[in-house]
């Protein structure tokens, strides 16, 4: 088994990660016990018991990481991973994919996944250097051949109710 | 239990349907593992929803074919790219590529097919004499004893994880906690909702699977998206003498065997079973030298490590209920699906859905075998499907997927949420598979914990009254805690040294 070691940007990065999943994990279990009118039964440490532990544990090891990390090397904390450079293109489909759900319920599936494919399709090939009619071409075959096989397959053998 | 299997067998070969799925499984597994960037793992979580319409005996049957075949898939482009297909594939890599090179990938691929057929039908038949022996014995396990085993499969699969185990705990302990959003199965108290009608219920398991495995790694690979390799490998000759193969029995049978073994281990997973194999095998070579540079026994060893881990994987899922790896895990979640809860109970219970999964495996295993020996000529097709096709068409199978199960668009943004962190675990090298073990292992851990704390009235002693539980919590503590030692023994000692 190998060990990858993390850079001190990474370590802090993630210790900040556990600290706002507790954080935030604490906040919604407050809410969570205020609103709970039932009564424990004996012996039962409660419903809160396992996420509170989880947390508190989740929470000190984030204090610990992003403790250390900057003790270790305050210049180093820069951590590049999330730059626009590598996550910009993961973004965008990201996005394209939170109005997947808006445009299947205002266009139908077929017709709103047959538009992400050709859109998603020109930009990669784009971003390959093809040439614009062979993006043409590819793009509006794959986006018919993507309606179709779902309509084939999804909506008349599985018989799903897709929008 | 062996009449049911045999029942099972003839039925299913009896059946054209049947006959039909397991095809198309094969083709789908080989194809989807072959092409760079999508796992065994994504192949089934994304193939998953297909099979919500199914019959649970037809759905099994694809689904362990599409797991099986992906197994072998991953190889072809590891052998013929460099460009491993599943994690397992990563040491066939190493002496399957410059068999390439040297113009016998076809030998490599022949080498690697038949290492994974013996491998695999070698972990099915210790699957078909291990489990129900295990199963007996968990026949008598209560609520403390699964809490434990919960715990255990946890903090393994952390200690499995590359990098830190301390973190990798962490993020099992997240899963877990996400795992208890919605409604408390004893108190019927709402957790974490804050009162979303959308989170009572809590996350479904499919759409977080399709989105950790299946999303989460078209995001990876679009990172630095750009043009894909050019050259086209040469297959070369393919038929291997069968005394060559004979002559390897001893290497295909210690790679099976380790990766059985392996396999069997919670969490350990078959990535961790080749290491082992690849490395057992240059050990014990005569000529250790050769190896990396195009050895057979290279190919062997692990490929047959790989396949055999499949049918050990299977052992604590089938006996105990606690998947043995990521793969297992998404095969319990569509196994869940279908209504079927793996477990000790179930050999008494319901043997015929035990003899489904055997029957299923050793299917998978010739079709792979008669598959795979037709497609060797065109895999290099395979390994040239686009990239950008392949991305596109995954994601519509996660929109669809995610969709399929509940009939929910909202289950669509919980797949893109989830896709989103596995992204981000990535970039962190954050592992995510403690993630989905926590998920799935967290609500089984809650229950048992809280029932045997019910029955003891509060008292923790339960847990140590009861040998089983105690052995495995101080397995629990000595996999975290050896570790910890171990480091500041090595700190002291430098220290002590300057």
């Amino acid at each position: 088994m190998t060990t990858v070691p993390r850079s001190s940007g990474k370590n802090a990065i993630i210790g900040l990660l556990f600290l706002v999943v507790a954080a935030s994990g604490g906040t919604m279990l407050r809410h969570s016990r205020f609103n709970w009118l039932g009564t424990p039964i004996p012996g039962d440490p409660g419903p809160f018991f396992l996420i509170s532990i989880c947390l508190s544990i989740t929470g000190l090891t984030g204090t610990i990481m992003l403790g250390l990390a900057v003790r270790r090397n305050k210049a180093s904390l820069r951590c590049p991973v999330f730059s626009m450079a590598t996550t910009g293109l993961p973004a965008a489909y990201v996005i394209a994919l939170i109005v997947m759900p808006i445009a299947m319920r205002s266009l139908g599936t077929t017709l709103a996944t047959s538009i992400f494919a050709m859109i998603w399709i020109t930009v990669l090939m784009y971003r390959q250097g093809t040439s614009i009619p062979r993006i043409a071409i590819s793009a509006s075959g794959f986006g018919i051949g993507a309606a179709l096989f779902i309509q084939l397959v999804f909506v008349r053998l599985l018989t799903l109710p897709l929008p | 239990m062996m009449s049911a299997f045999f029942d099972v067998l003839g039925q299913y070969l009896s059946d054209p349907a049947m006959l039909g799925l397991v095809a198309l499984g094969t083709v789908l597994g080989l194809v989807l593992g072959a092409v760079p960037g999508i796992s065994s793992t994504m192949a089934l979580a994304i193939l998953m929803p297909v099979t919500f319409g199914m019959e649970p005996d037809a759905a099994i049957l694809l689904l362990i074919s599409i797991f099986m075949s992906s197994v072998y898939g991953g190889s072809i482009s590891a052998i013929l790219m460099k460009l491993p297909g599943t994690p397992a594939s990563i040491f066939t890599q190493v002496d399957g590529y410059p068999m390439t090179r040297q113009g016998r990938a076809g030998q490599a691929l022949t080498y690697a097919l038949v290492a994974s057929t013996v491998g695999g039908l070698i972990g099915l038949v210790i699957l078909v004499t291990l489990a129900p022996v295990l199963a007996g014995f968990a026949r008598n396990f209560r609520s403390p004893e699964f809490a434990a085993v919960a715990l255990f499969g946890i903090v393994m699969l952390s200690f499995a994880s590359n990098g830190s185990i301390l973190i990798a705990t962490v993020v099992g302990l997240i899963g877990v906690v996400l795992g208890a959003v919605g409604f408390d199965s004893l108190t019927d108290a709402q957790r974490l909702t804050m009162g979303a009608p959308m989170l009572q219920s809590g996350f479904n398991l499919i759409p977080v699977i399709i989105g950790l495995f299946g999303l989460g790694e078209v995001l990876q690979n679009l990172v630095g998206f750009g043009r894909t390799p050019a050259d086209t490998p040469k297959i070369g000759q393919i038929s291997v003498p069968l005394r060559d193969l004979l002559g390897r029995w001893k290497v295909i049978g210690r790679g099976s065997l380790i990766g059985t073994l392996i396999g069997a281990i919670p969490a350990a997973g078959s990535a961790v079973a080749v290491s082992i194999a690849y490395a057992q095998e240059r050990r014990l070579s005569k000529t250790p030298e050769a190896f990396g540079t195009g050895h057979p026994d290279g190919v062997v060893a692990p490929e047959a490590a790989n396949s055999a881990s499949v049918g050990g994987s299977l052992i604590p899922l089938i006996s105990l209920g606690v998947p043995g790896d990521t793969i297992t895990a998404v095969l319990m979640g569509a196994l869940m699906v279908h209504g079927l809860t793996p477990g000790p109970l179930l050999f008494a219970k319901d043997p015929t859905f035990v003899a489904w999964i055997y029957v299923a495996v050793l299917m998978a295993l010739v079709a792979t075998l008669v598959f795979g020996l037709g497609m060797i000529r065109i895999a290099v097709l395979v390994t040239r499907i686009p990239p950008h096709l392949m991305y596109v068409f995954v994601t519509l199978f996660c929109v669809i997927g995610a969709f399929a199960i509940r009939n929910n668009l909202n289950d669509i943004y919980v797949m893109i949420g989830f896709g989103i962190i596995g992204f981000s675990f990535a970039k962190l090298d954050l592992p995510v598979t403690p993630l989905a073990f926590g998920l799935i292992l967290g609500p089984i851990l809650e229950e048992n914990l809280r029932r045997s704390l019910m029955i003891s009235r509060g008292s923790w002693e339960i847990f140590l009254q009861r040998p089983i539980s105690a052995l495995l919590l101080l397995l629990c503590l000595a996999v975290v805690v050896l570790p910890l030692i171990a480091r500041w023994k090595r700190r002291k000692a430098c220290r002590f040294r300057l």
